[in-house]
């Protein structure tokens, strides 16, 4: 049970970073409330699969279940990452526009 | 050859040939895999016939399953050989050379039935020569459209763009077969046609973000932020899409995967053909796609230049 702000953390990084990106993007599309979910689950899904999977093991708790948790950080955490990286690289030139 | 199009049409042309050879060759070339044993009272008129089967019935009752087949059954000390005509939990009745004899299910010490087996040929195997092919170039496209998004936003040229949009609706094409082609699989292979399994979950999620590229692109009125906006949605897509790719290695799937050398030479032969026809299919729809493309723009020029 510890461990779960430690995964909230981590998928609220990932959710906000691409989710910025997205918004700015659909804030200038006609349908602005449809656009950014359509745009923003199937995105999200390899985030939400690593966070479920990981908060599953922790509310589980136990030693058997610590495999399964780290498993689900290292999906959080290299998503984070590596869609961090995509997002800031690709945020000026959304800016911009 | 001279002419784009002209190109195309003869890829068209050579894939589709090797992609169908491909896949009517390997029900006479490569081999049909059994999917299971059927077992019949008779001889089993199928040329996939095995043999003979003897096998010894646990108990009484089981003998229901067998109405039909030869059977050798043992009392106290007797044996008596012959065809089951009627079975139920309590007696057996059996047809011995015209003589009918009813056991009781209690006194039968122990009972033998014999029949014919014969191996059910996998024919939904075959599709394997299409799908996968499908599925593979799918990404591959995906992979030219993200390539093609990043060069526009290096250079903000508007050809680059339509490349980029004509090889997203290629994958989405690619996508709709697979996904035709994987249905009908699952339903002759898993009894259904659609299983939350992360392969075909996965899948699935590379399908809505192909068709919420097109959402956005259809979404915005200006045409170079259009443009960006697909360009950098695609480059997000594809770092998501891989994962349905390697995600059958990373967690335990009910999806088939090849392994290193698991093909035997007709069937890895009849593959690679499948696998280039494929290919080619593919670039002849782009090339013909974006000749078209360049067709309107012309017609789009030469009726300004009219107007002015």
């Amino acid at each position: 049970m510890a461990l779960v702000p430690l995964i909230m953390f981590a998928g609220s990084v990932g959710i906000a970073g691409v989710g910025t990106l997205l918004a700015t993007m659909s804030v200038n599309t006609s349908g602005k409330d449809f656009v950014l979910p359509v745009l923003f689950i199937p995105l999200m899904y390899p985030l939400l699969l690593g966070a479920v999977s990981a908060t599953a093991a922790a509310i589980t708790g136990g030693p058997d279940a610590m495999g399964g948790f780290w498993i689900g950080m290292a999906w959080v955490v290299g998503y984070d990452v590596i869609m961090l990286l995509a997002s800031y690289g690709l945020y000026e030139f959304i800016v911009g526009a | 050859v001279k002419s784009a199009s002209t190109r195309a049409l003869i890829a068209l042309a050579l894939g589709g040939v090797l992609t169908l050879g491909a896949f009517l060759g390997t029900f006479f070339w490569a081999g049909v895999p059994d999917f299971g044993f059927v077992r019949t009272a008779g001889r089993a008129e199928s040329v996939r016939y095995q043999g003979p089967f003897k096998q010894e019935v646990a108990e009484a009752r089981y003998l229901q399953n067998y109405v039909g087949y030869r059977a050798e059954v043992e009392t106290d000390g007797d044996i008596v050989q012959g065809t089951i005509t009627e079975a139920s939990d309590d007696a057996v009745t059996l047809d011995a050379d015209g003589d009918s004899v009813t056991i009781d299910a209690a006194d039968v010490t122990s009972a033998i039935v014999s029949g014919s087996t014969y191996g059910r040929p996998d024919w939904g195997q075959k599709i394997f020569y299409f799908h996968v092919p499908v599925a593979e170039i799918s990404f591959i496209v995906f992979a030219v459209a993200a390539f093609y998004s990043l060069r526009f936003i290096m250079t903000r040229r508007r050809q680059y763009d339509q490349k980029a949009r004509v090889a997203m609706e290629v994958t989405l094409t690619f996508i709709m077969l697979t996904m035709a082609t994987g249905i009908l699989w699952t339903r002759a292979a898993w009894g259904v046609w659609w299983e939350w399994e992360p392969r075909l979950t996965t899948y699935f999620i590379m399908t809505l973000l192909v068709i919420a590229y097109f959402v956005l692109r259809n979404s915005v009125e200006d045409e170079e932020r259009r443009a960006l906006y697909a360009a950098a949605f695609s480059i997000l897509g594809f770092i998501d899409a891989p994962i349905s790719f390697f995600i059958t290695r990373l967690i335990p799937s009910n999806h088939p995967v090849i392994e290193r050398g698991g093909l035997e030479t007709p069937m890895l032969v009849s593959f690679i053909v499948a696998q280039i026809g494929m290919l080619l299919v593919g670039y002849a729809i782009y090339q013909l796609r974006m000749g078209e493309m360049k067709l309107t723009d012309r017609i789009e020029h030469a009726k300004t230049l009219l107007e002015g």
